[in-house]
């Protein structure tokens, strides 16, 4: 009875003390961060560092941005992570930043102009970074292609006006001349409709403000002094400057036609690409580059987790002007170009979408590609174990270096019997526990 | 003697216990200080903006927060200087400890920024008459960012008389005096507000609907008076 009471008396302790932890606010602290625009190998990374976090992770020899602001800093414990709340308080923190390694000043340095410009548009992940006076040019040739644009944007609405009126009396006059009486076809000049302009395609980011760091391979210590050659409280960070351990080889991103938001990667040449029955896959070849793990993940939001012992291989650059090739042995199967493919979604209960080459009708009806890529068909008529894939470049016609890749075709057919070998062990079991109590009996 | 083998056993146990102890208490105790607290205004005990604060070669700047805290000091005597726009500086020598030691303190508002005068505005609330107060500077620009002052405000309060808003006079002199002040940290402009209370206040809710209010505020930086002509009487209804 005592210990019922016990067990009762322990589990309320435990739900209370649950709810009550639940219900506790997030405790919210203004913090120095440091907000990073850091190079990850393709493009740009924006995170920031909050206090939690010792060190700061770069790619060596290439321009990152660090930009020291006063924040208001809270924990969330469901995604467990620092978060921070800019948009309530984000106050730029004066002075200089310095750069010791081993103990020595080897830099101090000022807060520069920057920009990220992205030749793709706003959403592509390729970026370069422009500096101080190329910063504010580079700015103000997109301000000037984004005027132009509301320029031409403005000029169309009105030919679109003019082009309403000119349709309106164009179908007043085939209506009165038809009233008229007037039979067989009219001599009237059909009106053109105008063409909307084309928006910007690059993108380039507002200027701002920061250090940029651009070191060699090494360890370093940071540090804002201030005016008055003070050192601000909470600047101090530790430096991971790093490199890629190989840049080698191309990595695939493969698009399944079955699901083909649950995109994978397929990146060291050693891996097998596993197929089961006919499919589609679609493949995009990208240079890649290996790094540490936790490095990597570090650069890309300091609060992610990683392991220093393991290699990540990274997408830098999509391999342009190629082919994909598909083949057994010397036999080249299919030869596939690149070409943009539109998700097109289909009411009912099976797969929900289909994929479609993306043609004129799609462009005339104002759709944009879902992707582009190389489309590799798996048929029915591929028998056998064992095919390969390659990219070769158009310009060359040769093989690009380890971008060869096994794709490897399950067979279905005698699967049941594998549910068989998985009940072998509760068979033996079974027979085990009959003997034995046979014998107790006995 | 399996006594006195279990005895000496224990023994050995219990000293390497207590030298590992030792041992770890002086190699990972804080070879350093720490200094944290909280700062406030000394009139309204609210946020002191934009505090810059330095004790031995480091500093931080506060923009909305209360705490403050420094690490990395060597134990010994330090000096932490405070100083903030519109308030007086502060500075206290401090003896710093090894590990965490706390200390409080307020800062005192100096002046309000090119203050010219206010504008005062009143509104009927639960508990009385609430009037708020905007200071403006030399522009005629509301001002935003000041620090706390000890002031005082005195008003008189007639009943509106008249038949429309543009032909009034001052009635009846209702109420004359001090009136209470507090600070709303929340507002922008109008974080200081004052208060007269309903029972001070004798109308007739039937007749009675407008009055008026001649307002003075007593400052270090001197009297400012204003005038409140549309001062509301109806208090807001009370929910059952």
């Amino acid at each position: 009875m005592n210990k019922k009471i016990a067990f009762f008396v322990l589990a309320g302790i435990l739900v209370l003390g649950g709810g009550i932890s639940w219900a506790q606010a997030p405790l919210f602290r203004e913090q120095l961060v440091y907000s990073l625009t850091s190079f990850d190998g393709s493009g740009f990374s924006k995170s920031f560092c909050p206090q939690s976090e010792e060190t700061l992770y770069f790619i060596a020899n290439f321009n990152s941005v660090v930009n020291p602001r006063k924040t208001i800093v809270y924990y969330w414990p469901i995604t467990r992570r620092y978060m921070a709340g800019f948009s309530t308080l984000n106050e730029e923190v004066p002075g200089k930043l310095e750069i010791w390694q081993g103990g020595k000043l080897i830099n101090t340095l000022e807060k520069q102009k920057y920009v990220l410009y992205y030749p793709e548009g706003y959403w592509s992940e390729k970026a370069t970074i422009y500096l101080g006076e190329d910063a504010q040019e580079c700015y103000d040739e997109y301000k000037a292609a984004v005027d132009e644009f509301n320029k031409k944007l403005q000029e169309y609405y009105q030919a679109m006006n003019y082009y309403q009126q000119q349709l309106n009396n164009f179908f007043e006059e085939v209506r009165r001349r038809r009233e008229a009486g007037e039979t067989g076809p009219l001599d009237i000049s059909i009106p053109q409709q105008p063409e909307p302009p084309e928006f910007v395609k690059f993108y380039v980011t507002e200027p701002a403000e920061g250090f940029i760091l651009n070191l060699p391979v090494g360890n370093y210590e940071i540090r804002v002094r201030m005016e008055d050659g003070t050192i601000f409280e909470g600047s101090e960070k530790n430096l991971v400057v790093f490199t890629a351990r190989r840049r080698e080889g191309v990595g695939y991103e493969i698009i399944p036609g079955n699901r083909w938001t649950k995109r994978e990667n397929c990146d060291d040449p050693s891996w097998i690409i596993h197929a089961v029955g006919k499919n589609e896959l679609y493949f995009n070849p990208f240079y890649q580059e290996e790094y540490n793990e936790l490095y990597y993940n570090k650069l890309k939001d300091p609060q992610n987790i990683g392991r220093l012992e393991k290699w990540k291989w990274v997408h830098v650059d999509p391999v342009d002007d190629a082919q994909v090739l598909l083949g057994r042995g010397e036999e080249i199967l299919q030869t596939v170009d690149k070409a943009p493919y539109f998700v097109k979604q289909v009411p009912g209960p099976e797969l929900g979408y289909e994929i479609i080459p993306y043609d004129e009708e799609l462009k005339m009806s104002g759709y944009q590609p879902t992707f582009e890529s190389y489309k590799v068909t798996l048929g029915e008529d591929l028998v056998g174990a064992d095919y390969q894939i390659s990219t070769i470049s158009r310009e060359t016609g040769e093989h690009i270096p380890k971008s060869e890749r096994t794709i490897r075709f399950l067979k279905k057919e005698n699967g049941a019997y594998l549910y068989a070998v998985a009940f072998l062990p509760l068979v033996a079991g079974a027979i085990i526990i009959i003997s034995r109590s046979y014998r107790v009996e006995k | 003697m399996k006594k006195k083998v279990g005895l000496s056993i224990f023994l050995a146990i219990v000293g390497v216990v207590v030298v590992l102890f030792v041992v770890s208490y002086f190699t990972i105790r804080l070879n350093y200080g720490v200094l944290q607290g909280k700062v406030t205004d000394h009139y309204s005990h609210d946020v002191v903006r934009r505090l810059h604060l330095t004790i031995d070669g480091r500093s931080d700047i506060l923009f909305q927060s209360k705490d403050y805290q420094f690490t990395h000091l060597p134990p010994g005597k330090h000096t932490l200087r405070a100083e903030a726009p519109y308030y007086y500086p502060f500075s206290e020598e401090l003896e710093i400890k090894r590990g965490v030691n706390v200390f409080d303190f307020t800062m005192k508002g100096k002046e309000i920024p090119d203050l010219a005068g206010i504008i005062c505005f009143a509104d009927p609330v639960d508990r009385g008459i609430q009037i708020e107060i905007r200071f403006k500077d030399s522009k005629g620009v509301g001002i935003s960012d000041f620090p706390a002052l000890p002031l005082q405000l005195e008003g008189k309060l007639y009943v509106r008389e008249g038949e429309d808003e543009d032909n009034y006079s001052r009635g009846r002199l209702i109420f004359e005096g001090p009136i209470e002040l507090f600070w709303d940290p929340n507002a922008y402009l109008s974080r200081n507000k004052g208060l007269i209370t309903w029972d001070k206040i004798q109308i007739d809710p039937e007749e009675e609907k407008y009055g008026i209010m001649e307002l003075v505020l007593r400052t270090p930086q001197g009297d400012f008076e204003d005038v409140i002509e549309d001062v509301e009487f109806q208090s807001p209804k009370k929910e059952e």
